[in-house]
């Protein structure tokens, strides 16, 4: 169940670590010890306390996370990323529509207007591409964000869903030209609209949203305004931008980004076995990352050393995050108790104790409640992957001590 | 405490004054007032001067700028590296008929483009490179000639600079398979043009005297500035460019 936060509690509009900071601060002079800094913020920065950079790291560029300042539970917009496979389409908002067509007794075609006459309905979401993780150059899709639309499950259910449907298909207002069979003598080009499915029970879910709003802000276009699907603890790419028409359909929906793209390979173990199988992606894992690393002053030859990060899953729920220096002992981080919020991310920190100068991997590992461990590189489920989709292994952090 | 790419301070959190916030403007006016009193003649009768600068970057805590960690030499100097300055104005001559062509290499390591900001004339070429295991990309939608190419390790592809964009359009660089990597190739028709050292320095000779625009863009930091500088015969400008966050785009005044 999402927490639901009061107007008075809007994570957006105040819970930076710095704001936090400031505060626990100000109450610390004022001597108001009830005061206390909230459970959430990072033990303050020491004096002396210095940010340590990663490793052989790209620079982060606009509308990516930067994982090494962050600070903000909802992510600011200039670190928001926006991923598209048939670009950015061009329309007029003004002539937008959004149709519910297929197996509908009562099919429908909606304004923006009529939507947002609809009931109201907030969602905390981290959002995060199935590809973020494959690779060094590609660590930093993901973000939370409180979602603003209209439920979708009253609306389907007010369309009258005929009882042998079995999928719920989303297309975007996107489209491309998608060559099939190429260079062979059934080669066929077609214009088609990017489209996702799920079956109907996944679309009825209470959770989904039709957005209209991100952080209380309309949504940029570039990332789906007017419309686009919130498909909480699933990937990004479930999470269709630009929607115009809602097709409930009773067989599978077999286009590109669900049949042929997004599809995970993996490798399974059956015996002496292993046999090649392959999935759409839908749901998130489990996961979790070191964000940063700081440091104070050496003592004695040693550093002292502090690690923070976020862990985040399907909903699921996020039990323990360990962390691990070197081949040291995997030890329990400290949760932030809030904000929290089922499908949003969860900060987590710990001090690593006194370390010697010279090069280190810290890790982080994720534990969720059922008892799941966030794999390695050298486990099956990621060692026999062999798409770069659902890159959710535990991520080494390399970095360097100066004395 | 010294710095080093590996250290960082950590931003200090401490409020600061509406004096305080307000420093890095009225430092960015005083030195723009000084500017107007640097330019020195010299015993050489030209019809052409010389500008030489320093662009700093000066840091408000309240406002964070989250790219100063790459660009920003030191908090103590604030040089800013990897800034491109160019003059601009009606009669600015753009022909320099004894230079050669030249080629910049662009490569891809660890994920990124090195360098990352690029200026060069009309004419000159860039060869992209990959050093990198990983299958790359360089595209770009910009400019008269869009392309897009995949690269190998130790692949190469030279794109020849017919056109060009000036400060205000660059070719905007980017790999399709690594949307963080990016990076821009400025082009200009003249050469009084550079991009900024790791001290955050520029400098002309064979300025033509007259009333030019500075003009100057950090495009992965989205900063930018001008101003009006008067090139006098045999004359040196000098000039120290002080931004704050009051220069990021769409930043309100």
């Amino acid at each position: 169940m999402d927490l639901t936060l009061s107007s008075t509690h809007r994570p957006d509009k105040q819970i930076t670590r710095r704001a936090a900071l400031k505060t626990g601060l100000a109450a610390m002079a004022l001597g108001a010890t009830r005061f206390s800094a909230p459970s959430w913020a990072l033990p303050a920065p020491e004096p002396g306390e210095e940010l340590v950079s990663f490793l052989d790291m790209p620079r982060t560029g606009e509308n990516r996370l930067d994982w090494e300042s962050l600070e903000q539970w909802i992510t600011p917009q200039d670190q928001v990323f926006n991923v598209q496979h048939y670009g950015i389409p061009e329309f007029d908002p003004a002539d937008f529509k959004l149709t519910i067509t297929g197996m509908a007794a009562k099919p429908r075609s909606l304004s923006l207007s009529d939507l947002r006459a609809l009931p109201k309905k907030d969602q905390l979401m981290t959002l995060e591409c199935s590809g973020n993780g494959s690779s060094k150059g590609f660590m930093n899709a993901v973000y939370n964000s409180r979602w603003t639309g209209t439920p979708l499950a009253p609306l389907l259910e007010q369309c009258g869903i005929d009882p042998r449907a079995k999928e719920i298909v989303f297309f975007g207002k996107d489209t491309k030209v998608e060559t099939l069979r190429k260079d062979t003598p059934r080669e066929l080009a077609i214009e088609v609209p990017f489209g996702r499915s799920m079956s109907v029970e996944d679309a009825m879910n209470s959770n989904l949203l039709l957005a209209y709003e991100r952080n209380g802000n309309p949504l940029e276009k570039r990332n789906g305004a007017p419309v686009r699907l919130i498909v909480p603890g699933w990937y990004g790419v479930a999470n269709v931008k630009w929607l115009t028409r809602i097709d409930i359909r009773d067989r599978r929906y077999m286009g590109r980004y669900m049949a042929r793209d997004y599809v995970t390979v993996r490798g399974e173990r059956n015996g002496d076995e292993t046999q090649f199988v392959e999935t759409s992606v839908g749901r998130m894992n489990l996961k979790s990352v070191v964000a940063r690393v700081t440091r104070m002053p050496t003592r004695n030859g040693a550093i002292p050393l502090k690690a923070s990060g976020a862990a985040w899953d399907d909903g699921t729920g996020i039990a323990r995050v360990q962390v691990r220096i070197d081949e040291g002992p995997w030890r329990d981080a400290t949760l932030d108790a809030t904000p929290k919020s089922t499908f949003s991310w969860t900060f987590f920190s710990i001090s690593l104790g006194t370390v010697p100068p010279g090069k280190h991997t810290i890790i982080s590992r994720a534990i969720d409640v059922n008892g799941r461990v966030q794999p390695s590189a050298d486990d099956d489920e990621i060692a026999l992957k062999k798409t770069y989709w659902e890159a959710y292994a535990q991520w080494p952090r390399e970095i360097e001590l100066e004395a | 405490m010294s710095f080093s790419p590996t250290r960082n301070r950590f931003p200090s959190t401490k409020r600061r004054s509406l004096a305080g916030r307000l420093a890095p403007t009225l430092l960015a006016t005083l030195f723009l007032a000084a500017i107007a009193g640097a330019t020195t003649r010299t015993e050489t009768a030209s019809a052409t001067g010389r500008i030489e600068g320093i662009v700093r970057y000066a840091p408000d805590p309240d406002r964070p700028w989250r790219f100063s960690r790459y660009y920003v030499k030191d908090a103590r100097s604030g040089f800013l590296a990897e800034t491109i300055v160019a003059l601009e104005g009606p009669g600015l001559p753009t022909t320099q008929t004894d230079r050669q062509p030249q080629t910049v290499t662009v490569n891809q390591v660890d994920f990124q483009f090195v360098p990352e900001t690029v200026a060069v004339r009309v004419g000159d070429n860039i060869r992209f490179t990959n050093s990198d295991e990983s299958v790359h990309n360089v595209m770009t939608s910009d400019g008269p000639k869009p392309f897009n190419v995949n690269m190998a390790k130790d692949g190469e592809f030279v794109h020849h600079v017919g056109s060009a964009g000036g400060i205000q359009e660059p070719l905007r660089l980017g790999c399709v398979y690594h949307g963080g990597m990016r990076a821009w190739i400025f082009s200009f028709d003249h050469p009084w043009f550079q991009a900024t050292s790791r001290d955050g320095r520029f400098s002309w000779d064979n300025v033509p005297a007259g009333r030019w625009t500075l003009r100057l863009i950090h495009p992965a930091g989205r900063l930018e500035w001008s101003q009006e500088v008067e090139v006098q015969a045999g004359g040196t400008n000098k000039l120290e460019i002080m931004l704050s966050p009051d220069n990021i785009k769409g930043t309100k005044r």
